[in-house]
């Protein structure tokens, strides 16, 4: 139950985390417009993954390896520029948070950034969820002992949509200030994490050479154990990772950090607030 | 809005317009994608499918069989007990070419890749040996049966030899039927009519050692005395009793064995190397039973024999001689020059009609020196031969 229970978990967190990001951040933005449409997207991402899995279990066909992990990789870029937004976003606006609490009109999304978070949670479900629909019915339907091996997959992806709903809590019980303070460190990791899988599921969907391996994190990410989901799943972190991956991670990590720690600049003159819709 | 928005608007669109065209690839295309391949294969006639199993363990991911040829290949992964390693790649170098992730135990899946020949690896990320070798031939193997000049001198040879077993057939025929007539004399006369074209095609008929041993066994090859029967028990009794008594049954037999390698031999396909190895053999049989005698111990027609070896072997080395004369041309002209001498050695015994209508003197008369004199130029002739097969092939 437990090699299945972890790969459940891993597939499910990786989705999870990135809809309980923009849920969180469309709380705080105050956008229960928004928010209700990433819940639509993300079930009618579900359906249409739950939809494919069972077709191609009928047709007892496969999904093609190839172009998931296509797929895979350029949802990932996609996640990337989209985490990396919310980062600079918070981080330019942290002194405003602080400062004016009633301000959240003045730092309202703009419609077409909300589309996008809604279309993103749409995705980062569609992303794995293929993988992990076909996976669950594969554990039901082949697994030496089907009740048990299912419940395991299926008991890790309900955990990770339970993860993914608590840090949406998290995230909408304090304010955006300390929420950044606390994830913006996080979520650049979480980030960097995505530019390495990106990178891997390039070279896995033949778009890329698969560079020599880096080192072996499987004393850490030791692979089969929940622990190994978690790392895997939230921070990226591969347990065989190439100088390919290292290097996005490192490129994408250090310039981001740097920016998110340095001191913001005080402003002599306050740049205009876009005006309230 | 501000320049920024329509930013953000634009990213949102190209947002979900790949998403479409994904979703497209990932629930449309992605159907046609194990099948894709196919269609452009079945074009290829030569390409084939083959199937390997790789059972993924803490171990390794050793793939059965560890070589393929070039064409459609599956792969059956299964973990049958392994929670460390869960998935199987094939790469080609760095090249990850197709794989199959998430593989717990108990499960198995599958991925089928169009494979060209080279060195691939199954690659297993955690397990103790993470990769393995796993060849792939080509379909573009180069067989004799590529180079036409082969193919030809195989078609050749094989209407050479149905043609001399027809002619055994036929002058083993009129040998029987005088045997069972009675007719001593006349059966002497073509009983070396008959051999001859045995021994011409004796490489071919070895193939079937039972019929062999029976119309051409000699009497130190038989077990018991019932087991001596054809052209030499026959050969025996003509020559030694000088009298046809008794042979019905064997004419009958040996007439019924030599049927049933005209039948046989029909369907024999001949292969370049093996067409040569035969001429070899049809030289040293010359060198062995020949120009020892023993092969014709009563007739003492020997020297027909080692013209009828030496007429098979210069056949199997005539049709592979436009090959090997492009491959090896020394070799060429020493095999044709050392064929010359050995058959000009042989001339210096031609007679007309000679003993026992042989077209040669009587074996016997032949003294040791001259025997020499033969063997050396036999001697030589078998070594060039020998040398062709290694260089055809």
């Amino acid at each position: 139950m437990l090699p299945t229970f972890v790969i459940g978990l891993r597939e499910g967190l990786e989705a999870a985390l990135i809809v309980g990001i923009i849920a969180s951040f469309l709380a705080q933005q105050g956008r229960r417009d928004a928010l209700k449409k990433v819940w639509l997207g993300v079930a009618a991402a579900v359906a249409i993954c739950v939809a494919v899995a069972i077709g191609l279990q009928v047709y007892s066909s496969d999904l093609p390896q190839k172009q998931q992990e296509q797929l895979e990789t350029v949802i990932g870029a996609i996640a990337v520029v989209m985490v990396s937004y919310m980062v600079l976003w918070m981080k330019r606006h942290s002194r405003d948070l602080r400062k004016d609490l009633e301000g959240a009109a003045g730092r309202a999304l703009s419609e077409g950034s909300a589309s996008a978070l809604v279309t993103m949670a749409f995705l980062a479900v569609l992303r794995e969820g293929f993988e992990t629909s076909v996976f669950l019915l594969a554990t039901f339907n082949e697994s030496d002992n089907p009740a048990y091996g299912g419940t395991g997959a299926a008991l890790g992806v309900v955990l990770a949509a339970g993860i993914g709903y608590g840090i949406y809590r998290g995230g909408v019980r304090i304010n955006l200030s300390r929420f950044f303070r606390v994830t913006g460190l996080v979520l650049i990791l979480v980030a960097a994490g995505l530019v390495a899988t990106a990178l891997m599921t390039a070279a896995e969907g033949g778009w890329l050479e698969q560079g020599t391996r880096a080192f072996d994190l499987s004393w850490l990410v030791r692979p089969g154990t929940p622990t190994s989901s978690v790392a895997t799943g939230v921070l990226g972190i591969q347990p065989y990772p190439d100088w390919t991956m290292v290097a996005g991670w490192l490129v994408y990590a250090i310039p981001m950090t740097a920016v998110v720690l340095w001191p913001a600049r005080r402003r002599t003159a306050r740049a205009p607030q876009p005006v309230a819709h | 809005m501000t320049p920024r928005a329509t930013h953000r608007r634009a990213l949102a669109c190209a947002a979900t317009v790949i998403t479409a065209g994904l979703l497209m690839t990932a629930c449309g295309g992605g159907k046609d994608d194990s099948k894709g391949s196919t269609p452009a294969d079945a074009d290829n006639a030569a390409a084939k499918s083959s199937t390997v199993k790789i059972d993924i363990s803490d171990k390794d991911c050793a793939p059965t069989p560890a070589t393929v040829p070039a064409g459609t290949v599956k792969f059956d992964v299964g973990n049958k007990g392994s929670a460390k390693v869960t998935e199987a790649e094939l790469l080609d170098g760095g090249k990850i070419l197709g794989e199959k992730e998430n593989l717990t135990p108990g499960l198995s899946g599958d991925f089928t890749l169009n494979l060209d020949a080279g060195k691939y690896q199954v690659y297993c990320p955690g397990a103790k040996t993470e990769k393995t070798e796993f060849t792939v031939t080509g379909t573009a193997e180069k067989t004799w049966k590529d180079e036409p000049a082969l193919v030809t001198a195989t078609r050749q040879y094989a209407t050479w030899v149905t043609g001399e077993v027809r002619e055994l057939v036929t002058g083993t025929d009129a040998f029987t039927a005088a045997v069972k007539a009675g007719k001593t004399d006349d059966a002497k006369k073509l009983y070396g009519k008959a051999r001859v074209h045995y021994e011409r095609i004796e490489s071919t008929a070895e193939v079937w050692g039972d019929i062999d041993g029976r119309i051409d066994g000699r009497i130190d090859d038989a077990a018991t005395a019932a087991d001596f029967t054809g052209f030499h028990r026959i050969e025996q009794e003509l020559w030694e009793k000088n009298s046809t008594a008794g042979l019905g049954t064997l004419a009958d037999r040996l007439s019924a064995d030599v049927h049933d390698l005209y039948t046989k031999v029909q369907k024999v396909e001949y292969q370049p190397a093996a067409i040569a190895n035969g001429a070899t053999d049809l030289v040293n049989e010359i060198q062995s039973s020949k120009i020892t005698g023993e092969e014709e111990r009563y007739s003492h027609i020997d020297l027909l024999d080692f013209d009828g070896n030496l007429a098979g072997a210069n056949e199997a080395v005539s049709v592979l001689l436009p090959v090997l004369k492009q491959k090896d041309p020394a070799l060429a002209d020493t095999v044709a020059q050392r064929y010359q001498a050995t058959a000009t050695a042989l001339k210096a015994y031609a007679a007309t009609p000679g003993y026992e209508d042989s077209g040669y003197v009587d074996y016997s008369k032949v003294t040791d020196a001259q025997r020499r004199v033969l063997a050396q130029a036999v001697d030589a002739y078998a070594e060039s031969v020998s040398k062709i097969a290694g260089k055809i092939a």
